[in-house]
């Protein structure tokens, strides 16, 4: 949402990660390793392809469907095999190195090639470099005016309550649900968690809002994290009492866990949705 | 059963306190004179909560003992005091802490971690624990060098973990043995 200028590489993205990240959820509530086959990571190796296309050239010149078709050939030809070995045939790469001396020369030799091979294509197939080599994403010229981005804000201001706030909620729910299958002494049922998660986002997106109307700004994510993570601190003493007085419990360390990182999601998606709605703006303004 | 291995256990134990007494809040004096080992059993308490991981409960104890091995370098320590005066507000005294240039130059805390060989593993697990939470922090600004560095961590950060909980296991038995051989 931050910096990727091709809207078509986002959404690709953006439906890749969620579809990931609801097979995670139904492997942690039916632990099926199948589910990992039907659901598999594509996003993370679809994000490398972009990154790597933006150290020399514009991703803005990707059509939708060079886009599409990449994405496809990760997911079939690279993921599916992959996630088969890994969780339905449940090899063990490590093991099969002991076993075998001669995979790890094999595997250097084997990444080594696919290097050359790809800066070989880069250099001579490829078109000309747009850009030259860089790694930081904020080295290039922005493409959004400060006057479009505070227009977004606007936007985000007065319409944030709709179908994004029902994307934080998903996101996070489903994260939360994952991670408390992680940590120990999780208690709560997925719907209660579920439901507390709802509620605390609702909050925090009230609480931005209504900073946001009254002029308040944030110099930085950092500082932005922070003011929201000492909000979510109160509001979870104010569960800590709340259930103190009666018969409930809370774990204090894993509350803890689960408010900071709710936070830090929360904090992410808010700071970087307007840019996202800015570039939607200027790319088809009729529909925006 | 045969004795000599019921005086080994015995020895083992007393040696190397149980879990039990692990207490972080257990800074300075009385802190310092539990052994090494004993501090940091992680293969033990690993075995004992039957956790695979006991996160971050776990985490956040050896970090406390980190500091606290940090705490050890200073050529001066913290006592309790029961004096009269101005230190009934703060009842603690500030005392050199004998062999201080040693101390100073680490030699103390060098010798005591060759004996164990365990520290250093801690450290190990604490840098793959903060590289797991910082290097995704830094995707937006770096995104290709951080999502290769992050997919190369989790590659190989449980190969390092069951090899420092080997590594542990077999510190604290070679120690064993070798403070059993002594005395």
């Amino acid at each position: 949402m931050r910096n990727w200028q091709n809207i078509h590489a986002f959404e690709v993205s953006r439906f890749l990660c969620y579809y990931r990240m609801v097979g995670v959820t139904l492997f942690e509530l039916f632990h099926n390793r199948t589910l990992s086959l039907i659901f598999p990571n594509t996003f993370e190796y679809f994000f490398i392809f972009i990154e790597a296309t933006r150290l020399r050239w514009s991703p803005s010149r990707l059509s939708r469907k060079t886009i599409i078709i990449a994405a496809a050939f990760i997911w079939i030809v690279i993921k599916l095999p992959q996630e088969y070995w890994i969780h339905v045939a449940q090899h063990d790469t490590t093991d099969l190195m002991k076993e075998h001396s001669w995979m790890l020369p094999a595997m250097i030799v084997a990444i080594v090639a696919i290097l050359a091979g790809g800066y070989w294509a880069s250099t001579r197939k490829c078109p000309p470099a747009d850009v030259s080599l860089r790694f930081d994403a904020d080295a290039g010229k922005p493409d959004l005016t400060p006057d479009q981005t505070a227009g977004a804000n606007r936007t985000f201001v007065t319409c944030s309550f709709d179908s994004d706030l029902l994307e934080k909620i998903i996101m996070v729910s489903m994260i939360s649900i994952i991670f408390s299958n992680v940590l120990p002494n999780v208690n709560s049922t997925k719907l209660q968690l579920s439901t507390g998660v709802a509620a605390i986002i609702i909050v925090n997106s009230l609480l931005s809002v209504w900073l946001a109307r009254r002029g308040v700004g944030w110099s930085s994510a950092f500082t932005q994290f922070i003011a929201m993570a000492g909000s979510n601190v109160v509001i979870a003493f104010g569960f800590y009492l709340i259930l103190r007085s009666g018969s409930g419990s809370i774990h204090l360390g894993n509350t803890l866990f689960f408010f900071l990182l709710l936070t830090l999601l929360v904090t992410l998606f808010d700071r970087y949705l307007p840019f996202y709605l800015a570039r939607v703006c200027v790319k088809s303004p009729a529909t925006a | 059963m045969d004795p000599a291995s019921s005086i080994t256990t015995t020895e083992t134990r007393d040696h190397y306190p149980a879990e039990d007494n692990w207490n972080p809040s257990l800074l300075g004096h009385q802190f310092r004179r539990m052994p090494v080992c004993s501090r940091l059993s992680l293969a033990d308490r690993k075995r004992d909560s039957g956790e695979k991981w006991a996160f971050p409960g776990w985490y956040f104890d050896n970090l406390a003992f980190v500091v606290t091995l940090w705490f050890d370098q200073l050529p001066f320590r913290l006592q309790p005091s029961d004096e009269v005066g101005w230190s009934r507000r703060f009842p603690f005294r500030l005392s050199r802490r004998s062999g201080m240039w040693t101390e100073i130059a680490g030699i103390r805390q060098i010798e005591r971690r060759m004996e164990c060989g365990v520290d250093s593993d801690v450290l190990i697990f604490l840098a793959v624990v903060f590289l797991r939470f910082s290097v995704p922090l830094l995707i937006p600004r770096f995104p290709l060098p951080s999502i290769v560095s992050c997919l190369i961590i989790n590659g190989v950060d449980q190969i390092i973990f069951q090899n420092i909980l080997i590594s542990i296991s077999r510190g604290i038995r070679d120690t064993t043995k070798r403070s059993i051989s002594i005395t």
